[in-house]
């Protein structure tokens, strides 16, 4: 366990130590105070709704890639071949590395929600939604250095797996009847959209199914990149 | 064109294939496409011009930071430092290639977003991305200039795109009139905004944005361009040092 915590403390400082991490949380905190600001003047109320879901969506992917990042770093530099044959399990730094940002994008969605208050919806409906969206973090944590064999393909592939999650967002701005609409459940973070919209339109059971339906298929689209994860570090 | 120039050009055409740079492009730009398919037919341009902004005019800006950092893991500038190829070839190759890419992939969308586009159109892109894509470009040589690492990198891009969007605040006219000029007229962004929506919609903006936008754009590139010479030249003689 304490192996793990040392591979997990060289983590948060070799991100802090580019800056990364301060201005990733310096941008958060901007966007959730300028939301937050802007819903208590009560100005642009027409946009709080499908700004709010955006960024919500928008975020995730992208703290999953500065874990990314970090990995594919250590695989140029040879640091991921050492750490395998180190006394620290590969398992245990593996979870380690899938938690620790997903706790950190759920800890940042809830304040978000809570700052902006632009969707009013209990912690309980809010809570499968979020957590279904945030495992596009681990998606992308796993996947970029399963499937990358250096930077510049890491760079590529997380704007396909980001623009997967992200096209989501589209269902936000198409009217609900659009005969192209069931084109965008082919990404799950589709799934927790329609799951907080059900919510809001007082859909209880649909916002449920909708939330579970997203968990499971991320859930799937994870496994497959933990299995790619596991199997590339075998190798 | 000289011919290390030349050389210069076919080798990055070279590393962007077997580095899947192209692939990539590809798939992202049709991400791009069904997105802007799905979008309801009476989307404003300024929707179109907003998804060109987000990646496919500027695609270089990314793939050039990478391409950096890989190259100097790789120890390619160390052995560019003992070659005869100047440096400002070296910014040149790269400018031309991840330009065009950016052309290509930007006009692949106008083409699902107006089908059929016409020339007069196409022109206008054409014209207005030559200026993006090189911004894009250098911008990214210059964020990327010293960075250690690709979240070296992330952390300093980060800043500098929030405020690069900051126009898209007018774009929607949030800020309108005498105070989006005040805000950013300094700001790249907002010229590439203006052009863009000016290649989209020429009756959606004034002439006297359109003489802003490319008088600005213009001496955004020149200024970058000698100063990522300046810098990289710099930098490959500490390496040959």
């Amino acid at each position: 366990m304490n192996r793990v915590l040392a591979v997990i403390r060289h983590d948060l400082v070799s991100i802090t130590r580019d800056s990364i991490m301060v201005n990733v949380v310096v941008m958060m905190i901007v966007v959730a105070a300028l939301a937050s600001v802007l819903r208590h003047m009560g100005l642009y109320p027409e946009w709080w709704h499908n700004t709010q879901l955006l960024l919500l969506i928008a975020y995730m992917p992208g703290m999953g890639y500065l874990f990314a990042m970090l990995i594919v770093d250590e695989m140029d530099s040879g640091v991921n071949q050492v750490l395998l044959v180190s006394p620290a399990s590969a398992i245990g730094v593996f979870w380690a590395r899938v938690s620790l940002p997903t706790a950190f994008v759920l800890a940042y969605a809830f304040a978000f929600i809570n700052a902006a208050r632009a969707i009013e919806l209990p912690f309980h409906q809010w809570l499968p939604p979020v957590l279904t969206l945030s495992m596009s973090v681990s998606w992308v944590t796993l996947l970029v250095p399963a499937l990358s064999r250096d930077k510049v393909q890491a760079l590529g592939l997380f704007k396909i797996l980001n623009l997967y999650v992200a096209i989501a967002t589209v269902g936000l701005f198409i009217p609900q009847d659009a005969w192209y609409r069931p084109v965008l459940w082919l990404t799950p973070a589709s799934w927790a959209l329609n799951g907080i919209q059900a919510f809001i339109a007082g859909e209880d059971a649909q916002g449920y199914a909708w939330s579970a339906g997203g968990l499971i298929f991320f859930g799937l689209l994870v496994a497959h990149a933990a299995w790619l994860y596991l199997r590339r570090q075998a190798q | 064109m000289s011919a290390t120039l030349r050389k210069l050009v076919l080798w990055d055409v070279q590393l962007q294939a077997r580095e899947n740079i192209y692939l990539f492009t590809v798939l992202t730009t049709l991400a791009f496409a069904i997105f802007l398919k799905l979008l309801p037919s009476e989307a404003p341009p300024t929707i179109f011009t907003l998804v060109l902004f987000f990646d496919p005019a500027i695609v270089g800006a990314s793939f050039v930071g990478s391409i950096v950092l890989m190259e100097r893991s790789q120890n390619t500038l160390s052995a560019l430092a003992v070659s005869p190829a100047p440096v400002r070839d070296y910014v040149l190759a790269k400018i031309i290639t991840l330009t065009l890419l950016a052309i290509v992939g930007s006009l692949f969308l106008v083409a699902a977003a107006f089908w059929v586009p016409p020339a007069d159109m196409v022109l206008r892109f054409t014209l207005v991305l030559v200026f993006t894509g090189a911004i894009g470009v250098l911008g990214g040589f210059l964020i990327v200039a010293g960075a250690n690492s690709m979240n070296h990198f992330i952390a300093r891009a980060i800043p500098i795109t929030f405020v690069l969007f900051l126009p898209l605040l007018s774009h929607f006219g949030v800020v309108t009139g005498f105070w989006q000029w005040l805000l950013f007229a300094i700001n790249p962004g907002h010229a590439m905004l203006r052009a863009m929506l000016w290649a989209a919609e020429p009756t959606a903006v004034s002439t006297a944005d359109i003489v802003y936008a490319f008088a600005y754009m213009t001496l955004m590139n020149v200024v970058f361009y000698r100063w990522t010479v300046r810098v990289y030249t710099s930098e490959l003689s500490r390496v040959a040092d």
